[in-house]
């Protein structure tokens, strides 16, 4: 819950350079839009980078405490049985 | 005749003997033929016959059975009806008390779950157009499924394999036996609940037909399709085909296919952004390229290789003008001119010099300088002086006389 991060961050992030390496690759466009664009580009590059390596893998199994639910961090080891 | 020591019953005990002896004779017992003349009652009991080619016998379910019955009786369904035999003593007629039916060649469960399609396709809860669309990166997965599964711990392990980013819940419910399907909504439930869930993955391991069940159970189906965010199944193996998969948004053949389909793959995310990232460069310098080659063609244009054409070519066209200007200037100037020396000659012409030249003189008096314009001005041996063109000339009057004189 901690987590800024946001699926919408990844989305949008690989959609906006998708658009702006067509728009560069159709050749369209100024020389001062083209810099813009590339300028742009390693910008999302960046902070995708850092999006990506801000990993933080938790795995949490939801238990009743005090008549609430709460995550805890979940045991593999006993998962397996043929259900 | 009737003889005196036979026994007269009345049609109560009669009718008393046969039940006891219909009703001890056939305790319990199970009885297979064709449903027909259907009939569930508004009071909740169902009445129907069973029928064969020779006959046809009365069944009653009961509401307190019928409400357990997985499937609804249809006319022409062939089942086993397992009960007692029961006469009705008002009516004289007597009926199979049913307590369990079974559909016979068609399993139960498989009956059961075609009528609930079938009720809640047409209720459109199956269509396409209200299926939610998965998000292509969530953040947060909340899975409903048993702790002890098969599919979390064949889900985590595709999570661990394909994003470390993507935070797994799980829910620990239910997934078979009685009751399992309100477990697995009260997950729905949380999870709708909560803000940061991007997506729900519900689903268990292969199983039984029975085994299954729950997830052909209405109240659950009715769940999955009326949750707010979208839901991926995976419930048993390929074949398997369950109601919740129909309702909802995406349905996996299996939990792992599920986690793959759901967990993004990071390392594919990457060689994403790589492969934008490579064009975009490559983009950007052949564009530059192409700008440069836009350059060399504009620079090696005249203008840009002499420049002073474009001065010389300037004063070119002041010296045109100037000498054009000159030209004009000229002509006018002539005309000027000559209109001047017209004018002047014409003026030449009213001077008195000019008359004087063609013979006539001024006559003045002397030395007074008058000019005579009449005799009457002049006397004998007055003065005068006549002036001429070239000169003038001094003379006595000798006499005078007026212009009829003269004729």
């Amino acid at each position: 819950m901690t987590s800024k991060k946001n699926n919408k961050d990844f989305e949008s992030a690989l959609s906006r350079l998708e658009e702006i390496t067509d728009k560069l690759e159709s050749g369209e466009v100024t020389l001062e839009e083209s810099i813009e664009f590339y300028t742009e580009g390693m910008e999302i590059a960046a902070f995708c980078a850092k999006m990506l390596t801000e990993a933080e893998k938790k795995i949490t199994i939801l238990k009743e405490m005090n008549g609430k639910l709460a995550e805890v961090p979940i045991d593999e080891h006993k998962g397996g049985e043929n259900q | 005749m009737q003889s005196p020591d036979e026994k007269i019953y009345t049609v109560t005990a009669l009718t008393r003997l046969i039940k006891y002896t219909l009703e001890e004779s056939f305790p319990s017992i199970w009885v297979e033929g064709e449903i027909s003349n259907y009939i569930h009652h508004s009071s909740g009991h169902r009445y129907l016959s069973l029928k064969d080619e020779n006959a046809t016998i009365k069944l009653t379910i009961w509401r307190s059975v019928g409400q357990y019955l997985k499937f609804e009786p249809e006319d022409g369904m062939k089942v086993r009806a397992f009960g007692d035999i029961s006469l009705y003593e008002k009516g004289g007629n007597y009926q199979l008390n049913v307590k369990k039916l079974i559909p016979v060649g068609v399993g139960e469960l498989e009956i059961a779950f075609r009528q609930l399609y079938e009720k809640l396709s047409a209720e459109g809860l199956f269509d396409l157009s209200r299926k939610k669309p998965i998000p292509l990166y969530p953040m947060k997965v909340g899975i409903i499924t048993s702790p002890t599964g098969a599919a979390i711990r064949d889900i985590i392990q595709i999570a661990r394999r394909r994003n470390d980013l993507v935070q797994l819940i799980l829910y620990p419910a239910q997934v078979q036996g009685k009751g399992a399907e309100l477990s697995i909504i009260a997950g729905i439930d949380y999870f709708n609940q909560r803000e940061d869930i991007d997506v729900i993955i519900a689903g268990r391991g292969g199983g039984s037909l029975e085994d299954l069940w729950v997830f052909n159970e209405e109240a659950l189906v009715r769940a999955i399709a009326g949750s707010r965010k979208p839901i991926a199944t995976g419930i048993g193996h390929e074949v398997d085909t369950t109601l919740s998969d129909l309702a909802s948004d995406l349905r996996a053949p299996t939990p792992s296919a599920a986690a793959e389909l759901v967990i993004w793959d990071k390392q594919a995310y990457i060689s994403g952004l790589h492969e934008y990232l490579e064009r975009l460069s490559h983009g950007f310098s052949s564009l530059l390229e192409v700008k440069k080659g836009g350059l060399n063609l504009l620079i090696s244009r005249p203008i840009f290789r002499c420049p002073e054409n474009i001065i010389l070519s300037r004063v070119q066209y002041l010296d045109n003008l100037e000498r054009r200007f000159a030209t004009v200037g000229k002509i006018l100037f002539e005309k000027q001119k000559n209109g001047l020396s017209l004018a002047l000659s014409r003026l030449e012409s009213l001077s008195p010099l000019a008359i004087l030249k063609r013979g006539y003189a001024v006559v003045k008096s002397f030395p007074a300088g008058l000019t005579v314009k009449s005799i009457s001005a002049i006397s004998k041996d007055d003065m005068i002086e006549a002036l001429l063109s070239d000169g003038s000339l001094l003379a006595r009057v000798e006499s005078t006389s007026n212009n009829k004189e003269m004729k």
